[in-house]
C-alpha cells in the first residue's frame, strides 16, 4: 500500500517537474528527475507517461545530439537526456491557427528547417531569406526568421542558421522530410 | 616569394574556415592538392610565424577532411537529401501543403507558466525571511568586511581555505579535463549545506580566474570548465540561487 502511495506521490512530482517549465526551455534533465525523485524516478516517468496517454499526451525523450531516445537505454543517455511532455497525436491546421499560427508561419518554418536539414544543419541566412522571399513578401521574411528565432526553433551564429532546441523536442525529423519531399499529402 | 607563400598558407586557411563556418560543401576544398601544396612549401619556413600558420593550415585541412567523412556518413542515413532537389520541392509546394508536412510530423510541447499559491507561500516566507537592508548601506556608508572568525561561525569557511579551494579545482580538472560540463551537477555532493559550501569555494576559483563559467541565454543551463592558463581581465557578477532543502 504505502508502496503505491510512494510511487503515486513520485508520479505527481513527476508531473510538475515535467509540465511546469523551470527553465526559459520546458522539459527536465534526466539527472534533476533522478536527484528531485530519486533512483526510482523512471518508473515513476513510466508511470506518468502511461496516466496521460488517454488525454493524448506522451512523455518524449531527447538525446544530447537531438535525437529522441527510447525508455531503455543506458543510464548515463537518460542522465544527460531531457524529458518533455508532448502531444502524442499530430494538430489539425485549423487548431494551429486558433493557437495564434498562420498557415504562412507554418510553411515558412518548413522552408527554414527543410532547406536546414537538407544542408546537414547550417545554412547561410541569406540563402535562407532568398528561398522564403519566393512565396512571401520581404517584410515578412525578416519577422518569421525572427520569431522563429526567438520560439527556440532555430538558432542564428554569425549569420549562419542551425537547428534549435524546439526542433529537436517537437519535431519528428526523419518524417518531416519525408513528408516535405514526399507526395502531396491528404490536409489534416 | 615567402610573403607570397605566407599569402597562399593564409589562403588555405581562409577557405577552409569558411567552409567550416557556412556548412558549405566540404569536398569543394581539393585536399590531395592543398596538402601537396603545404608539404613543397614546408622547407621555406623557418620563423615561428610561418610555422605556426603551417601547422594551423595543416589542422584546418584535417577538419575538412572530418567534414567529408561526416557528409559520406549524413548521405548514408534517412535524413540526406539533395539540397537542390529539396529546395524544388519546397518550391513546387504550396504554403498549405507545406504546413501540412509540418504538422504530420510536429507534436508541440505541452507545459505550465501559471503562479499557484504554493510558489505565492514560498515567495512570501522568503520574503519574510530577508533581513532588512542597513540603513548605513542604502544611505552609501562602507560596507562591512566579514571577518575569517564569522565566516567560520556561519559555517562557509570550515578549516583551511586554501586546501579546500586545492581540492575543488584539482576534482574540477579531473573532471572538466578542458570541456565544459554542468555547474549543477558539479556543486550536487551531499546535503544542501555541502551544495552551498561548494558554490561557494567554486565562485572563488572562477573570480580567480582558474575555471570558466558560461550561461546558455536559451536554456538558461551554466556550464563550467577548468581552465590551464589563468584567465585575466574583468569579469562580471552572475547570482545563482541555490535551491532549499525542500528541493532535495
Amino acid at each position: 500500500m504505502s508502496r503505491r502511495i510512494d510511487m503515486e506521490t513520485k508520479m505527481r512530482r513527476a508531473a510538475q517537474l515535467l509540465f511546469y517549465k523551470h527553465h526559459r526551455e520546458p522539459g527536465v534533465k534526466g539527472w534533476e528527475l533522478r536527484r528531485s525523485l530519486g533512483r526510482g524516478y523512471l518508473k515513476a516517468v513510466k508511470a506518468l507517461d502511461t496516466y496521460i496517454q488517454p488525454i493524448g499526451l506522451r512523455v518524449r525523450i531527447i538525446g544530447k545530439e537531438g535525437e529522441e531516445i527510447g525508455w531503455d537505454v543506458d543510464e548515463d543517455s537518460l542522465s544527460s537526456a531531457r524529458f518533455y511532455v508532448v502531444l502524442r497525436e499530430p494538430l489539425r491546421l485549423y487548431d494551429v491557427s486558433t493557437a495564434g499560427w498562420s498557415i504562412d508561419d507554418v510553411a515558412g518554418l518548413t522552408i527554414v528547417l527543410a532547406t536546414i536539414i537538407s544542408r546537414r544543419g547550417k545554412v547561410d541566412r541569406k540563402k535562407v531569406e532568398e528561398l522564403l522571399k519566393e512565396k512571401f513578401p520581404e517584410w515578412k521574411v525578416e519577422t518569421y526568421i525572427e520569431r522563429y528565432k526567438r520560439r527556440g526553433y532555430i538558432e542564428e551564429e554569425n549569420g549562419v542558421l542551425t537547428l534549435g532546441w524546439r526542433t529537436y523536442a517537437e519535431v519528428d525529423i526523419e518524417k518531416f522530410l519525408h513528408y516535405v519531399v514526399g507526395a502531396p499529402t491528404e490536409e489534416l | 616569394m615567402r610573403k607570397r607563400s605566407e599569402e597562399e598558407l593564409q589562403r588555405i586557411i581562409a577557405l577552409c574556415e569558411e567552409i567550416e563556418k557556412k556548412g558549405a560543401d566540404p569536398f569543394a576544398v581539393n585536399v590531395a592538392h592543398e596538402l601537396e601544396k603545404l608539404r613543397k612549401l614546408l622547407p621555406l619556413w623557418r620563423r615561428f610565424r610561418e610555422l605556426r600558420l603551417d601547422a594551423e593550415a595543416l589542422y584546418r585541412i584535417t577538419r575538412v577532411i572530418k567534414r567529408q567523412e561526416e557528409l559520406v556518413k549524413f548521405r548514408s542515413t534517412n535524413l540526406y537529401f539533395d539540397p537542390e532537389f529539396m529546395e524544388f520541392r519546397l518550391l513546387s509546394k504550396s504554403p498549405r501543403e507545406l504546413a501540412d508536412a509540418y504538422l504530420r510530423s510536429w507534436r508541440p510541447l505541452i507545459s505550465c507558466q501559471q503562479v499557484n499559491l504554493e510558489m505565492l507561500r514560498q515567495g512570501y516566507m522568503y520574503w519574510n525571511s530577508l533581513r532588512r537592508i542597513s540603513r548605513d548601506f542604502t544611505a552609501g556608508g562602507k560596507m562591512e568586511e566579514m571577518s575569517l572568525d564569522k565566516l567560520k561561525e556561519l559555517r562557509i569557511l570550515g578549516g583551511d581555505l586554501e586546501k579546500r579551494l586545492n581540492e575543488l579545482l584539482e576534482e574540477l580538472r579531473d573532471k572538466s579535463r578542458g570541456e565544459w560540463i554542468e555547474y549543477w551537477r558539479f556543486i550536487d555532493r551531499g546535503g544542501f549545506e555541502e551544495r552551498v559550501r561548494r558554490a561557494f569555494y567554486l565562485s572563488h576559483l572562477i573570480s580567480m580566474g582558474y575555471a570558466d563559467m558560461k550561461i546558455d541565454p536559451i536554456t538558461e543551463e551554466i556550464k563550467i570548465r577548468y581552465v590551464s592558463e589563468r584567465l585575466r581581465g574583468m569579469g562580471r557578477s552572475i547570482p545563482i540561487v541555490i535551491g532549499g532543502e525542500e528541493d532535495e
